[in-house]
């Protein structure tokens, strides 16, 4: 994670010197939290598709404000969050409502590969509350420290610490119940 | 729940994020997880669920979205030389292109258009100032770029799109043969955008030996310092002037290009290491290369003995294909970009 913040890091600056290369390879490197996150927040992939993009131009619209005040991936998931919540409220994309019938038939020992765990993951990601899952995907997607993941959030990183074990609390269990309910 | 076991789970669950725990703290939770079953279970959970892939974006949305950052910068661009390239985009030919090179074509656009905004700008200024005194004013020379269609599919920037929580990617079976690259100094290139040949009125660097896509014997072909100061450079082949972009991928903040051993003077042809360093006999790397850790995004990265890894590394065969190493079923050499 400190190796791909110093990545990161320096290809932001050739980003904002005009180096579209490195750009695309900031946007490789990071395409799929953004996207990851984008897709927990409205349960659809074309929304998310949606979203991944706007995020992507307005950070490259905002390189040149960006000046290294903050870690990439802390004003990555700030730009992210933001443009979800902005999709949100504009009335363009909505959150696909999860049915408690798709918490069912989760199996946390399914043999069957990461691809069916992945899936599970999805399902139960969309049963946590949204504060909780934005403390989540900060940590986990974007590997935020709780203070940064704090920052963005708006909440001490004590909440954010609390956030996240109530957010791994609630994967686990869910996962794990189903595994004995089909044991 | 006891409250032992909620204050343990959320101590190793701060710990699995890298968060400062005090060793009082450590030493207490490891001292409960020991005696109790459950708290066992949930940090064997947290693995687990570390594991786990998220959801990974389509294939094609990174091009997608370099294309309409590509239009943006060209939008910048044009804005800021509104005066010295109002004419430019009328003279860029616009054929279909695959979205990948769609973007390797925007990209190259971008650094000519700047680069023809400056001679533009030059001529305007020596126009003026022969203006001004004896002489006769220069004639503008028609400069003229196009876009082609080819049909490489590179990635020439540094990393796959994979996210910290993704697995790496199963290897993709290896094509036919190579995207068609060209090698100049040892050093991998891979096709961009053709330009008119007035706008190659850059200092020659050499040649580069070559026979395109042809079956016929390689031979030497004049190559050009770019217009765009990204390490790549101009090659005049058959179809005309071509930018060609250098084969890189990113490592501690590092671009690192792709050096070949070989002679890949045929579009096709897989790069294979320098003849320096001996191709493993095992999928380690032994007895040539020792793994080192990784980049990243998790690819391997391989050193060789006596070199210092800021001097280059080696890629073992297999990456997917959007690993600027492509499908290069070689083991591949990378060393840091220089400009030609």
């Amino acid at each position: 994670m400190a190796e791909q913040a110093r990545d990161d890091a320096a290809l932001v600056v050739q980003a904002a010197a005009g180096d579209i290369g490195a750009f695309e390879a900031l946007v490789r490197a990071n395409t799929n939290a953004v996207y990851a996150h984008a897709y927990r927040f409205f349960g659809d992939a074309h929304a998310a598709e949606d979203a991944t993009q706007e995020v992507w131009v307005k950070v490259f619209r905002s390189l040149d404000g960006f000046g290294s005040r903050s870690a990439f991936s802390t004003w990555l998931f700030r730009v992210t969050r933001n443009v979800c919540l902005d999709m949100m409220r504009s009335g363009r994309r909505a959150a696909t409502p999860i049915d408690p019938v798709e918490l069912h038939g989760i199996a946390a020992d399914d043999t069957a590969g990461e691809a069916t765990g992945s899936v599970d993951l999805e399902t139960a990601m969309r049963a946590l509350s949204p504060e909780d899952r934005d403390a989540f995907n900060a940590v986990a997607l974007f590997g935020l420290p709780y203070a940064e993941a704090g920052s963005v959030l708006g909440v001490p990183a004590g909440t954010v610490k609390s956030r996240v074990f109530r957010a791994r609390r609630a994967l686990t269990t869910l996962l794990s119940l189903d595994a004995k309910a089909g044991a | 729940m006891e409250m032992e076991c909620l204050r343990t789970q959320a101590t190793v669950s701060a710990m699995h994020d890298g968060e400062h725990v005090t060793d009082e703290n450590a030493e207490a939770a490891r001292a409960h997880i020991a005696e109790c079953g459950p708290c066992r279970s949930f940090e064997a959970d947290l693995d687990r669920l570390a594991d786990l892939s998220g959801p990974a974006a389509p294939d094609g949305l990174v091009d997608r979205v370099m294309v309409a950052v590509a239009a943006i910068a060209a939008e910048r661009v044009a804005d800021e030389q509104v005066s010295a390239v109002a004419e430019m985009p009328a003279i860029l030919k616009e054929e279909p292109a695959s979205p990948r090179f769609t973007w390797f074509t925007e990209r190259t656009r971008l650094g000519v258009y700047g680069a023809m905004a400056v001679a533009a700008s030059v001529l305007v200024l020596v126009a003026m100032l022969s203006l001004r005194g004896p002489g006769t004013p220069p004639a503008t020379e028609s400069s003229t770029a196009t876009n082609s269609a080819g049909s490489a599919d590179l990635t020439f920037s540094g990393k796959t799109a994979t996210a910290p929580v993704t697995a790496a990617p199963a290897p993709t079976p290896a094509p036919a043969s190579a995207p068609d690259y060209v090698t100049f100094k040892e050093r991998v290139y891979a096709p961009s955008a053709l330009l008119a040949d007035s706008t190659v009125a850059t200092p020659s660097l050499g040649t580069v030996s070559t026979a395109f896509a042809s079956a016929a014997s390689p031979s030497q072909v004049p190559a050009y310092r770019s217009p765009v100061a990204d390490g790549s450079i101009v090659i005049k082949g058959p179809d005309g002037a071509r930018v060609y972009v250098p084969v890189f991928r990113m490592f501690n903040s590092t671009k690192y290009q792709m050096v070949a051993g070989n002679a890949v003077d045929r579009f096709g042809t897989w790069p294979e290491l320098p003849s320096r360093f001996p191709a493993p006999s095992s999928p380690n790397g032994s007895p040539t290369f020792t793994a080192a850790g990784s980049d990243a995004l998790g690819v391997r990265i391989y050193t060789a003995r006596d070199v210092p890894q800021a001097q280059g590394f080696a890629i073992a065969p297999g990456t997917p294909g959007t690993d600027p190493a492509g499908s290069n079923p070689n083991w591949t050499w990378w060393e840091p970009l220089q400009m030609p």
